[in-house]
């Protein structure tokens, strides 16, 4: 039987390795034609979009699977972050620390799934946003979590400073010939190396999950929880299950944001930031785990790629306004000859307007303006996502195949008796 | 011989806020009969299979019991009434729409390894070392839903999504699921409205010939003919009373009950 091939699917995850690498490559040369040093952009970008790409993997667990909306899913990365953190400053190894922040990122999931999960949707969606909103106050409010301790009379507010554990641990720079490769490079190449294999674990034991009789009745709760509870699902047990893996997922992307992002504080964990990974699983398409790695690269370069180019806005804006200046002489000297709403109109100069509005708005706002119109598009006309949902695969396809094969069979002994007959 | 009862309403009462959809309701089911529960629209028949299966529970000043295979089982979650082989359709069909026809009837199966999460994760170093795994029991399950749906005619629909099913299709696809469980007393809704008469009449059969095996049907209908040429007992609800109960010739004959039809009309 052809069963293992159902199983792990192994040709697919050397496709996404690929996918994964190649566009690596490609948007490094691309963006070799336009900035100085495309690997100071790819290779964080990469970064973040692998780390994201994890806490992404876990809400589409939630979200697009067993259908609980955690509006609040920063808090348990969060929590994974600064468990991972503390557990290092406290000298434990990182393999050790980021399995102990995987572990407290699942209990607390746990312990709130307890009084939630029973809620309405909407409710727990509010819930989840409140929650997340608690433990970036609690933690800044607590003075004693807070590294290097010289710094605990500001609070919580100045976080943890841990190491970067790739760069303190290659210092010296490798020499090939002529080509000397600085050492915060080869430290960031081999971190990008260790994010894209524990992105990929998890890739593939969410699809494990997916694929299974366990993923399936995730999905039918989802779809019909009365229903679902009448075929004799255990519906709040199975929901607990699923939020608290999922849970545990985000503490442990929270874990390595925590080695890779070496400082972190409260407020470094803004409530955008839930919505950025929702907006990576609508995008990528809601309960397509491959969508959402395709998603979470795809946001992470927008948002990555606009934040550097936009370094310069100003000087940009300026020219703009300054060929648009004549522009608005006009308008100016044409209000001003129409009596009575002339004042008015004059307020309104569209140049003007324009140019407040970016100063207004530093252009780390532009992704999130930009990504509003997209998601709008994107629930318009295409809200499944880039890459829809699909069933899931066990051997039960099988059983189907079997049977057509039988049918058929049986139709074309029909067939041949007909054409006796005929004859 | 003598038929034990498998489930049993003593006295069960519903009231929504001022209206009395059930007063004092006993009912038995004696094993591995048909029962049929007729009555006009709104006197009460899902209310009391939403009442026997938990959906709703009774009212709390005048509780009277329900028994399942002779234990109480008032507050019992309707999950669990599943496991133990106390199964229910909707009126109003349920389906998951976007799981496919087959997943639809997967669900269904009781006692499937592969639902645990535990075992899905330890098969997988199973799977390596080329040791069984949930997969076999999978491979069942999905035989027998093949051979359900075949008889209820919507095996070519095994591999589409639910939601594409018509409105017949999907009370189909409901009873199969129901008929996956392997219950021991199976409640329909309903179960044939919008189905056509040759296939439902097929599914009458397959009912009587199950109900041989040893499940038991209580099933509400509304269409006469059926429901009287099937059952072994009926029951009739009117304005959420039980008026009459018996075998479908005495309810044929007795006058309560076409007056309960003709409604106020008749007065
Ligand atoms: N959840 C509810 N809240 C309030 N009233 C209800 C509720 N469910 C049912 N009722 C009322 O209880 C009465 C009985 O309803 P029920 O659905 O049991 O009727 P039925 O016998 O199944 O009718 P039909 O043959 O039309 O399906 C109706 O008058 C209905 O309005
Ligand atoms: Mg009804």
């Amino acid at each position: 039987m052809q069963t293992s091939r159902l199983y792990l699917k192994g040709h697919r995850i050397l496709l996404i390795i690929g996918g994964w690498f190649s566009s690596f490559i490609l948007l490094t040369f691309l963006l070799s034609f336009v900035i100085p040093n495309p690997l100071n952009l790819t290779l964080p970008l990469f970064s973040y979009a692998g780390i994201f790409g994890i806490a992404a993997l876990s809400l589409n667990l939630e979200v697009g699977v067993t259908g609980i909306s955690n509006f609040g899913k920063i808090a348990f990365f969060m929590v994974g972050c600064y468990t991972t953190g503390l557990m290092y400053l406290f000298k434990f190894p990182i393999f050790i620390a980021i399995p102990i922040g995987m572990v407290v990122a699942g209990f607390f999931g746990y312990l709130l799934a307890l009084p939630t999960l029973d809620l309405r949707e909407d409710y727990l969606a509010i819930t989840t946003i409140a929650v997340g909103e608690i433990v970036r106050t609690v933690l800044r409010a607590e003075t004693w979590i807070a590294w290097p301790q010289n710094r605990s009379e500001a609070g919580g507010t100045l976080g943890l400073t841990v190491e970067n554990i790739f760069r303190s641990n290659i210092t010296s720079d490798l020499v090939l010939g002529n080509i000397v490769l600085p050492s915060t490079l080869i430290a960031d190449f081999l971190f990008l190396f260790s994010i894209t294999a524990v992105f990929l674990l998890v890739y593939l034991f969410v699809e494990i999950i997916y694929n299974s009789p366990f993923g399936r009745v995730l999905k039918s709760i989802r779809d019909n929880d009365l229903a679902a509870e009448s075929l004799g699902v255990d519906i709040v047990e199975y929901r607990i299950k699923a939020f608290v893996v999922s849970s545990a997922l985000a503490g442990l992307a929270g874990g390595i944001w925590a080695l890779y992002i070496v400082g972190f504080s409260p407020d470094g964990f803004p409530p955008y930031y839930t919505f950025f990974l929702w907006i990576i699983v609508i995008i990528g398409g809601i309960g397509n785990n491959r969508g959402v790695i395709f998603g979470s690269l795809l946001v992470w370069s927008i948002e990555y790629i606009s934040r550097t180019l936009t370094g310069d806005i100003d000087t940009l804006v300026s020219r703009i306004v300054g060929i648009l200046n004549p522009l608005s002489d006009f308008y100016q000297q044409i209000s001003s000859h129409i009596p009575i709403i002339g004042d008015f109109l004059l307020s309104l100069n569209p140049i003007s307007f324009f140019q407040e509005i970016v100063v207004i708005n530093p252009p780390e706002y532009y992704p999130q303006f930009f990504f509003g119109i997209l998601l709008i598009l994107f629930l318009i006309y295409r809200p499944k996502g880039i890459f829809p949902e699909r069933p899931i695969q066990t051997v039960a396809e099988l059983a189907v195949s079997e049977h057509v094969n039988k049918t058929d069979s049986v139709i074309e002994e029909a067939d041949g008796n007909d054409d006796r007959v005929g004859r | 011989m003598i038929k034990i009862a498998v489930l049993e309403t003593q006295n069960v009462n519903k009231n929504f806020s001022g209206l009395q959809a059930l007063k004092n309701v006993s009912v038995t089911l004696k094993k591995q009969q048909i029962i049929g529960l007729i009555g006009p629209n709104g006197s009460g028949k899902s209310t009391l299979f939403n009442l026997i299966t938990n959906v709703i529970s009774q009212d709390e000043e005048t509780t009277g019991n329900i028994l399942f295979e002779g234990k109480i089982i008032n507050d019992q979650k309707m999950h669990l009434l599943a496991r133990e082989g106390l199964v229910r359709t909707f009126q109003v069909t349920q389906i998951f729409p976007k799981l496919t026809v087959l997943e639809n009837m997967l669900i269904a199966s009781q006692f499937h390894p592969g639902e645990n999460l535990k075992k899905v994760l330890v098969d997988v170093f199973r799977k390596l070392l080329h040791k069984s795994t949930w997969e076999e029991e999978e491979l069942t399950f999905a035989k027998k839903a093949m051979e359900i749906l075949d008889f209820l005619e919507i095996s070519h629909l095994a591999k589409e999504k639910a939601e594409v099913l018509s409105g017949g299709q999907r009370k189909l696809l409901a009873l199969g699921r129901a008929l996956m469980t392997s219950g021991k007393v199976i409640l329909l809704d309903e179960p044939v409205a919008g189905v056509n008469p040759v296939l439902s009449n097929r599914i009458f059969e397959k009912i009587d010939q199950l109900r041989k095996e040893s499940t038991t049907f209580f099933i509400v209908e509304h269409n006469m003919d059926v429901i009287m040429e099937s059952s072994d007992h009926v029951f009739v609800l009117s304005k959420g009373e039980i008026i009459a109960d018996g075998s479908p010739k005495e309810i044929q004959e007795n006058p309560n009950v076409l007056d309960a039809y003709l409604g106020d009309e008749g007065e």
